[in-house]
């Protein structure tokens, strides 16, 4: 951390001195290690979803992942920060990626910026995490998907799940056309030999401005997926784009379980009897 | 791409090359590993097979199970009760069950008598669990006489061993008929043990429970899903403990590994030396690294894996039997189904990796920015 | 082809042990001539010929090669250009032991992602003009001296450089072998390949493949003409 900040005030792309010389090279440090948290993150965010559902078993009410995830406060926002680090770190690495690409990596200082930004919700995570893990008592009764999904409350999750797939498909392909629609226009834009051949340039010694210019639009674009969907639930933001994926699978998934055994509770619309909470530490074995 | 494509298998030529160099060295990680992997991975086999085992075991229990309370103490279901049950909505079917416990001296052992209906067990003979049969020199046809809790001897033969496929639970069970069981425990006409009731939906085995315990209030109801439950916790709650005992192993083995990627020979320093003299970046040497961590850890994670298959499934996981499955007198002697389950293979990859690279990053680095002019100085 | 201006390369910046090797240089290098630095151990010169040769950067001063000034360089660029460019031959020969001959000379091209079968061939036809093909399969410390530099040789052409580095090449070798040194130098140059090489050695300082001499001291350092080729006058610092 005090070392992204001397980074940040004391770097010198010019200067062969040897603190700069030592910066240069804990930025290979920094990429590898987020490399490891983002391929980490990746893998942990899956298996945590994943055993999540399969310990459902031992959770009274629990019928899938989101049950096991309800068990205490630190089930969701452990998930949701795990999810932030996870694209925090996708954007460094592209970053960090498009910034080694330019001799005078002119995206640096950002890069450290963000570096200091990630590291506390890092901790962050690791503590809801730990908190979530500690937490886990299997005696506790938690309110599984029917509460979740159910209609009479508007919930984002439950307007997101619950949307038709026609609209939800127009929605998403609309908002990755615009993407890639918006990138293309400003390569297009910024000096088009330019940006690709970002080699070439540098052996040429071409305009480093503009260069740096569109080093920079691509990293916004990194975070542009998002856009389309705020505008329709404004207080959604990131929390939408990245649950929605989530809450669709969580859904189909459960609609297959419960649809064998012909149970309602999949609907998400009607709402399922809440046969969990009533009940339960009767059936506990005793001696 | 494709020159990307070209670049890592040359890394990984040059990998190998350097481990088959180096292999004393990288043989003691890798048993290391191996080892680790090995324990982690019987443990993880053992325990989900245990699961398997005792889920399929209860498959053919009853959904529902209905004690009657007495001042909070379990007691006998006193005659009438099951009619005052009545009519309930999706129960299938339920019955009155008699079973108990008897000390058996001989081999200081507890057994299980169960009283099962005429048509499966006759009248003057049993049926007994391959463990018992064993630990008694039992075989069908045998006769055998127990000592009663009130003094008078019984004599029965034995009709048949039960299938040692669930010996887990069926170890020390006796099976007789319902006159031989209330004769023997000098068991009240008309009371029983228990009520067993079948539910067919699952999705309504609460519903019937609520309503049991509304109509029963001196009752409580067990539903299958929560003993599952409770088997589940109590393999889990075993596995923790050796978990805990492990975490140390784990740490041990991180540090093992630190030790190994920080201490570079000189040999191995100048070498790294060389490669960035003559053109290898940074991040060439960090990958070719990366890749020589994934080949070991790769090839210990197999080896581990693949003997600990063979250890749980074939040789019964002889070492942690006593702290897995429980320390009774009358020990299930019987072979696990093999089970493998791709999200544990996942998970236990991900716990052994984890440590390994966590601990052998910032040495990898450290050695990968060697000054490219350290070989022309030296 | 390399100008140097205002060099100065300082090891253990800031701390008590602090000293520069290299105090203000400017030079010329041209393109296509063998040009040795001479002078007593200290004096900067296998320094200088690792700021030329982009394995480091000056602390300050510009180094520009073919008109691209390569001093405020990252380590990741320096090295691409490296890779591309230059050829090292090391006094200690540097080679991987319990690797083969071939193995060792074709490492430099793992990087560019070359083909290993076309790595492989280049470097047969390498070892062929240098007479070495019956010993490509033989691991390096099997190698005699003379042999071992062929290698080092090779390892320095794979990549095909314009500039060929060579730091005390013949410090390990007797006068025989030296003088078969200097005929492969003699070929370098026949193919147009810039040569830049530190020695002390007079064998070589005053080989007529040598066609300049430059000579460094401790801090003060001058030039000697060689009669035949004019070699541009430095400022001594």
């Amino acid at each position: 951390m005090p070392f992204a900040v001397q980074v940040i005030r004391h770097w010198d792309i010019r200067s062969g001195s040897e603190r700069q010389l030592d910066f240069e090279r804990r930025t290979y440090l920094f990429s590898t290690l987020l490399t490891f948290v983002f391929v980490i993150q990746l893998a942990a965010l899956l298996l945590f979803v994943f055993n999540a559902d399969r310990l459902s078993a031992m959770f009274v009410g629990a019928m899938c992942a989101v049950g096991t995830l309800n068990v205490n406060d630190f089930g969701f926002p452990s998930l949701i920060s795990q999810m932030v680090v996870f694209f925090l770190a996708a954007m460094w690495l592209a970053i960090n990626h498009v910034d080694t690409r330019a001799p005078d990596y002119p995206l640096v200082k950002i890069k450290y910026g963000l570096l200091i930004l990630l590291l506390p919700v890092m901790a962050l995570s690791f503590w809801l995490e730990l908190q979530y893990f500690l937490g886990l008592k299997a005696n506790v009764i938690t309110s599984c998907c029917g509460s979740l999904f159910s209609g009479d409350a508007k919930t984002i999750a439950g307007e997101a799940s619950g949307m038709e797939p026609k609209p939800a498909l127009f929605l998403f392909y609309g908002a990755l056309t615009a993407v890639i629609g918006g990138a293309l226009w400003h390569w297009k834009k910024a000096c088009p030999a330019q940006w690709l051949s970002t080699r070439r340039g540098q052996r040429n010694g071409l305009c480093r401005g503009d260069h740096r210019r569109a080093v920079l639009h691509f990293a916004l674009h990194i975070r542009a997926p998002a856009p389309p969907l705020p505008l329709l639930h404004p207080q959604a933001g990131i929390r939408l784009s990245g649950l929605l994926a989530l809450f669709a699978a969580l859904r189909r998934h459960r609609c297959r379980a419960g649809g064998g055994r012909g149970a309602a509770v999949c609907a998400g619309r009607q709402s399922a009897p809440d046969h969990s909470a009533s009940f339960s530490p009767l059936g506990r074995i005793g001696g | 791409m494709n020159v990307w494509l070209e670049k890592q298998r040359h890394l990984i030529d040059f990998t190998l090359a350097s481990l088959a160099r180096r292999k004393t060295k990288n043989l003691g990680l890798l048993l290391a590993y191996a080892v680790l992997v090995f324990v982690l991975a019987s443990l993880a086999l053992f325990t989900q097979a245990l699961r398997t085992e005792a889920s399929f075991v209860l498959a053919g229990s009853p959904e529902v199970i209905l004690q009657r309370m007495v001042a909070g103490r379990h007691d006998l279901i006193p005659p009438g009760y099951i009619e005052k049950i009545g009519r309930i909505r999706g129960v299938q079917k339920q019955e009155g069950r008699l079973w108990g416990y008897y000390y058996d001296p001989v081999v200081n052992a507890n057994y299980t008598f169960m009283a099962r209906p005429a048509d499966e067990v006759a009248s003057g003979s049993i049926m007994v669990g391959a463990t018992l049969a064993r630990a008694r020199g039992l075989a069908a046809g045998n006769v055998i006489s127990f000592r009663s809790y009130s003094g008078k001897l019984f004599a029965f033969k034995v009709s048949a061993v039960l299938s040692p496929d669930a010996e887990l639970l069926s170890a020390d069970l006796v099976l007789l008929s319902e006159a031989d069981f209330r004769a023997f425990f000098e068991y009240p006409a008309g009371h029983y043990t228990d009520i067993a009731l079948s539910v067919a939906n699952p999705q309504e085995v609460r519903k019937v429970a609520e309503k049991l315990s509304t109509t029963l209030p001196d009752s409580r109801p067990i539903l299958r899903e929560e003993v599952l439950r409770t088997y589940q916790s109590v393999f889990d709650w075993r596995e923790g403990i050796m978990l805990t005992v492990l975490a140390g192993a784990i740490l041990a083995f991180a540090i093992l590994s630190w030790e190994k990627a920080s201490g570079l020979s000189a040999e191995e320093k100048r070498e790294i030396g060389i490669l960035k003299a003559i053109g290898w970046e940074t991040s060439d040497v960090i990958r070719m690294k990366m890749w020589e961590g994934l080949l070991i850890s790769l090839t210990a994670f197999l080896l581990g894996f693949i003997a600990a298959y063979v250890h749980v499934f074939y040789f019964g996981a002889a070492v942690f039997e006593p702290v897995l499955k429980g320390w009774a007198v009358l020990y299930p002697r019987f072979a696990l189904v093999p089970t493998v389950d791709g999200l544990q293979i996942a998970t236990l990859f991900f716990f052994t990796i984890f440590p390994y690279t966590a601990a052998v990053l910032v040495p990898i680095w450290r050695a990968a920015i060697t000054d490219p002019d350290s070989v022309m100085r030296a | 082809m390399i100008e140097l201006s205002q060099i100065k390369k300082a090891f253990n910046q800031g701390q008590p042990n602090e000293y520069w090797a290299l105090n203000g240089i400017d030079l010329t290098l041209e393109a296509g001539k063998v040009t040795a630095f001479r002078g007593p151990s200290g004096s900067g010169k296998t320094t200088l010929l690792t700021l030329v040769g982009c394995l480091s950067r000056p602390t300050s001063g510009r180094v520009r090669f073919k008109g691209q000034d390569i001093s405020g360089l990252p380590e990741r660029f320096l090295t691409e250009i490296r890779r591309q460019s230059f050829g090292f031959i090391f006094q200690q020969f540097n080679l991987i032991k319990g690797l083969t001959a071939l193995e060792n000379v074709i490492l430099p091209g793992f990087p560019t992602g070359r083909p290993r079968a076309e790595l492989i061939t280049a470097a047969e036809e390498i070892f062929e003009q240098l007479k070495l093909s019956h010993r490509r399969t033989a691991k390096v410390e099997w190698l005699s001296g003379g042999e071992q530099q062929r290698v080092a040789i090779a390892r320095a052409l794979i990549n095909n450089p314009e500039v060929i580095i060579a730091d005390e090449p013949t410090a390990n070798l007797d006068t025989a072998l030296s003088r078969e040194f200097m005929a492969i130098l003699e070929g370098f140059t026949a193919e147009g390949k810039t040569v830049l090489l530190t020695s002390h050695d007079p064998l070589v300082v005053e080989s007529d493949a040598v066609h300049r001499v430059i000579g460094m001291r401790m801090a003060v350092w001058s030039t000697t003409k060689k009669p035949c080729f004019s070699s541009q006058q430095s400022s001594p610092y």
